[in-house]
């Protein structure tokens, strides 16, 4: 009996939180060839700006691969975003708005809570970016997603 | 509740329906509850001094049936609480349990009570749960903080057990077990589970190991 009082007390001490509670939007950056054909583009140096005060950023380096964190207290987030980030002090950024319905959701007693999103539209400026879709609107913990595609401006 | 579970409860009422009613042409010379056991289980009482996150109190009454078979309630009631630095809530349920207790071995005197036994119980707990409050911790945007509406609901769980009762004086007995419990309602459980159910055990859990140390008083004619 004071062995399980014992394994008892060790299962109730390791409940520590893994889970991480903020959610990414998981994005691919795509370009049209000559043929109209839309296809996976690798940026060299891309960087998109985010947060309070835009203070946060997520950079690109040869991928055609981004994530980016919305926000968890109003239903749009402002994203800029440039192409190269070596002229970030020379260049005017792209904007992007995502809309967002947002849903809390429960992790466990461990985490609390986490905020899915379900993106309803986007806008955005035309400065090097072309289009923007939204390819699945429901963002949660799945982490192999692809929320959106930008096509860059060839 | 869905498909699959209640195909296991049918499963389930299929094995004890035939045990219970089989028992009444078989055994008709058998005396039926003519012995009774009640008890509270120690374990939980000193697992309460031991932690703060959660108390149970677990009380259980067994009476004969048949030879071999002991019809089993266990009730009780117990409060719990999860308190981080992401969420803080308190709940509170009382359950209890039916279901039966198969013994392996023959008597071997008038009146012995001791044997080893597998169980089959089902499990219903009331659970009240009051209001959350949660942080969601976010250095990009802001930290997030509200409060979950208190809920109250009902879980169902089926438990398969085995161990022994025996008796360490006059009308006094000692009863170890172990369950494995599994519950059939686990989605209406699942969101903001209680740290513990009384009766049940972890509620983050669809399916946990149990275990009880009963002292139990007897009363009654032995057959």
């Amino acid at each position: 009996m004071f062995a399980f009082l014992l394994f008892e007390m060790a299962c109730k001490q390791s409940q520590i939180c893994l889970v991480p509670q903020l959610i990414t939007i998981q994005g691919v950056y795509v370009s049209q060839d000559t043929s109209s054909t839309i296809k996976d583009t690798v940026l060299d140096n891309a960087i998109w700006l985010f947060g309070k005060d835009s203070l946060f950023y997520t950079q690109s380096r040869n991928t055609p691969y981004f994530s980016i964190v919305p926000s968890q207290i109003q239903d749009s987030s402002v994203f800029y975003f440039y192409i190269d980030s070596t002229t970030i002090q020379t260049s005017i950024p792209d904007t992007i708005t995502l809309y967002s319905q947002r849903n809390l959701h429960f992790i466990s007693s461990a985490c609390g809570f986490q905020t899915y999103h379900e993106l309803q539209a986007v806008k955005y400026s035309t400065l090097t970016i072309d289009s923007i879709y939204i390819s699945d609107p429901n963002v949660d913990n799945q982490i192999n997603k692809k929320h959106l595609q930008v096509v860059i401006k060839k | 509740m869905s498909l699959k579970n209640k195909w296991i409860l049918c499963c389930v009422l299929i094995y004890i329906v035939p045990q219970v009613c089989i028992g009444q042409t078989k055994d008709s010379m058998y005396k039926k509850f003519t012995y009774a056991r009640i008890g509270v289980d120690m374990a939980k009482l000193v697992a309460n001094v031991m932690q703060n996150q959660y108390a149970t109190y677990e009380f259980m009454i067994d009476a004969n049936f048949k030879k071999d078979i002991n019809i089993v309630s266990d009730f009780g009631f117990g409060h719990s609480s999860v308190k981080n630095s992401f969420i803080e809530y308190a709940s509170r349920n009382y359950f209890t349990t039916f279901g039966i207790d198969k013994t392996f071995f023959n008597k071997e005197y008038f009146g012995d009570m001791d044997n080893v036994f597998v169980s089959l119980r089902y499990g219903f707990a009331h659970v009240k749960r009051q209001d959350a409050t949660y942080a969601i911790q976010d250095p990009i945007w802001g930290n997030v903080q509200g409060v979950y509406p208190s809920t109250s609901f009902n879980a169902h769980w089926l438990e398969f057990g085995s161990g022994f009762k025996m008796q360490v004086y006059h009308h006094i007995f000692l009863g170890w077990n172990i369950r494995f419990k599994t519950l059939i309602n686990p989605k209406k459980v699942q969101n903001l589970a209680p740290a513990y159910i009384s009766g049940y055990g972890n509620g983050n859990k669809n399916t946990v190991f149990g275990y009880n140390m009963f002292l139990l008083y007897g009363f009654g004619k032995r057959n």
